[in-house]
């Protein structure tokens, strides 16, 4: 999330479904250019994005539910995901969104991300532990596919 | 023609010392329960302590040594502001273009101020003489045809001196003043003592050249200035414009809408006002009283400096939709902050947005749905304490002192707020087990502890902490943290 933070142009807006951002783990570049918005859960979160992409003012929107367990996020109606896209895509807006588990049908891309770290990597160079996730592209332009080691990036 | 009035020992004036007193001013700030220091330097001293060889400088020994009936009286700055707040006032009675550079000095500009049986400028400086000494205070009023010898004329004034460019003789007086009176630097000052020059008339004697090429521009400066300056142009005092409106009602106001009208009222008003000084709004303090005597007050930062009313409207509409209020509306104000359109917009970010104004109006909404503290730009505070951040709103210009903090290593946390209670189980003093919410795992590693604490001299802030980071047996790694003997699970990492 960080690299792809990093990479985007402008401002950003990390809509923090569980509240759940650590600021110190930020660079400060890009701590500066963040919109921070700690949300009281995902009804609260997905309001805050469609307004963020109804306002259409920043080009990248993250919307963070890493936190939030299953039933909260399988209880939801996919047509909310379809308006998001829709409402993304009207706006010609970036929108990252960071689940635990496969949640958003409609996504025109879709990432796996693994991780296998242990303490060491506490202490070891960021660029070196990214180049060891193990991402897997599952979806491209509403296609489904699955190959691995392909580079990480938002839809756009 | 201008005329400068200066307030002789303003200091002691400040603190209402008779002038025939020996009285002087110290450095620093009086206590009730210590007696007044020795060592104090002196700031102000009286005429008549002055005549006893008491000058600024000395310490208060020194000065007691040469004047043991002396009083001594500490400095006090709400005193001189008040006392520079009303010479500042008498002299707007007289014209309204004035510069004052230094507290208890005003140079008033009467060249264009008629009278209709014009005064001689001697009665006029009498006159002046006597204004402000109705006010309990004592000026010396010096007249000349440039600001800066108006200034030297005040020195030699008692109470009023006119110079005119052809009294040659008159202008001999000044020869005596010392160099002080022109406030060099200190640099300056000292290097012409060191040269044995302490009189205007001494530097005077000196070649202009060779003066500018010792001492450079401040040095050619001085010089002029002991010569009666050059005609320039004053620093004027302006009273700083408020753009403010604001309204008590007889009756109150129960609904949205008619707050509305007036606060359009408003925003018509003072846009206009901003339009004829080319200014714009760049946030708008807003306040409203109600009638149960509580009120409510909100900054609205603006994207883009404007002056267009239906955007202000937009901004406060958005606000007002969220707000509950107990009671109804008594009062109502609004004030702009002004800016210059040209220069208000130093973020390079804020021109990269589509609609300024409608992202404000966004912002303003999102801060109502998540809580004013909830949405905007995170900012560490400068402490070791973990997790310590304000949230500022996200419009301002972000601080810059800011220290970057090393984020190149490691790996990044998911912060659980607030943390998560757990019950650690330890074997040899390290964790071996982890129990926390809907987690129970065996831990197959630790790195630790490490121990942060602050605000130690501060019993009621103080903390300390001891911080563990751990790998569950299925791959997670966690941060874990004991607390006054109590354990809590802060993140995860990843």
């Amino acid at each position: 999330m960080l690299h792809l933070g990093q990479q985007a142009q402008g401002g950003l807006a990390w809509v923090d479904a569980g509240d759940c951002l650590d600021l110190a783990s930020l660079p400060l570049e890009l701590r500066k250019r963040v919109l921070w918005l700690r949300a009281h859960g995902v009804k609260d979160s997905l309001k805050a994005a469609d307004m963020l992409l109804r306002d259409g003012n920043l080009r990248t929107v993250f919307l963070d539910l890493r936190l939030e367990p299953e039933k909260n996020l399988f209880g939801l109606p996919s047509s909310i995901w379809h308006r998001l896209r829709m409402l993304a895509e009207k706006a010609n807006v970036s929108v990252g969104i960071f689940t635990s588990f496969q949640t958003v049908a409609c996504a025109a891309s879709r990432w796996h991300v693994r991780s296998d770290f242990d303490l060491s990597s506490l202490h070891r160079d960021r660029d070196i532990m990214r180049s060891a996730l193990q991402t897997t592209q599952q979806r491209s332009l509403g296609q489904t596919l699955d190959f691995e080691h392909a580079a990480l990036s938002l839809p756009s | 023609m201008f005329a400068a009035w200066r307030l002789p020992q303003f200091m002691l004036q400040a603190l209402k010392v008779p002038a025939q007193a020996h009285a002087v001013v110290l450095d620093g700030q009086s206590r009730k329960d210590s007696p007044k220091s020795e060592d104090g330097l002196l700031l102000c001293v009286s005429r008549p302590a002055e005549d006893l060889g008491v000058h600024v400088g000395m310490s208060a020994s020194q000065a007691m040594a040469r004047c043991p009936g002396i009083t001594s009286v500490y400095r006090d700055e709400a005193a001189e502001k008040e006392l520079q707040d009303r010479l500042l006032k008498c002299a707007e009675a007289w014209t309204a273009d004035f510069e004052s550079t230094h507290p208890g000095l005003c140079v008033l500009d009467l060249r264009r101020v008629h009278h209709r049986q014009q005064p001689s400028w001697l009665d006029q400086g009498l006159l002046m003489h006597q204004d402000v000494r109705e006010h309990g205070h004592e000026i010396c009023v010096g007249f000349a045809e440039t600001a800066d010898l108006a200034l030297l004329a005040s020195h030699v004034a008692f109470p009023v001196k006119v110079i005119r460019d052809s009294m040659t003789d008159e202008k001999a007086a000044f020869l005596e003043l010392p160099l002080t009176v022109l406030s060099p630097t200190v640099e300056l000052q000292h290097t012409l003592r060191l040269w044995g020059i302490h009189t205007l008339g001494e530097l005077k004697a000196l070649k202009r050249q060779a003066v500018g090429e010792r001492l450079g521009p401040a040095g050619l400066a001085l010089w002029d200035l002991a010569h009666g300056g050059k005609e320039r142009l004053l620093k004027l005092v302006r009273p700083p414009v408020h753009y403010r409106q604001d309204i008590e009602l007889e009756s109150g106001i129960e609904t949205l809408e008619p707050l509305m009208h007036v606060l359009r009222d408003f925003s018509q008003r003072l846009c206009s006002q901003l339009s004829l000084a080319w200014k714009a709004a760049s946030s708008l303090h807003f306040q409203l009283g109600f009638e149960d005597g509580s009120s409510h007050a909100k900054d609205l930062r603006i994207a883009e400096p404007t002056r267009d009313v239906e955007v202000l409207l937009r901004l406060l509409e958005t606000h007002l939709e969220s707000l509950k209020a107990s009671a109804p509306v008594m009062r109502i104000s609004l004030e702009i902050t002004p800016v210059n359109p040209s220069a208000a917009q130093d973020l390079l970010f804020d021109r990269g947005l589509r609609d300024p104004a409608k992202f404000a109006e966004t912002l303003s909404a999102l801060e109502a749905l998540l809580g004013h503290d909830r949405a905007g730009r995170g900012q560490l505070l400068p402490t070791h304490q973990p997790d310590a951040f304000v949230v500022t709103p996200f419009l301002e210009k972000p601080s810059s002192g800011e220290q970057p903090a090393e984020t190149h290593r490691g790996l990044p946390l998911l912060r659980f707020r607030p943390s998560w209670k757990a019950e650690v189980q330890l074997q040899d003093t390290r964790p071996v087990w982890l129990r926390s919410g809907h987690l129970s795992m065996p831990l197959t590693g630790c790195h630790g502890p490490w121990f942060l604490s602050g605000h130690w001299w501060d019993a009621r802030h103080a903390w300390a902490q001891e911080v563990w980071d751990v790998a569950s047996q299925e791959g997670g790694l966690y941060r874990l943290v004991r607390e006054k003997g109590t354990w809590r699970l802060e993140g995860r990492y990843g």
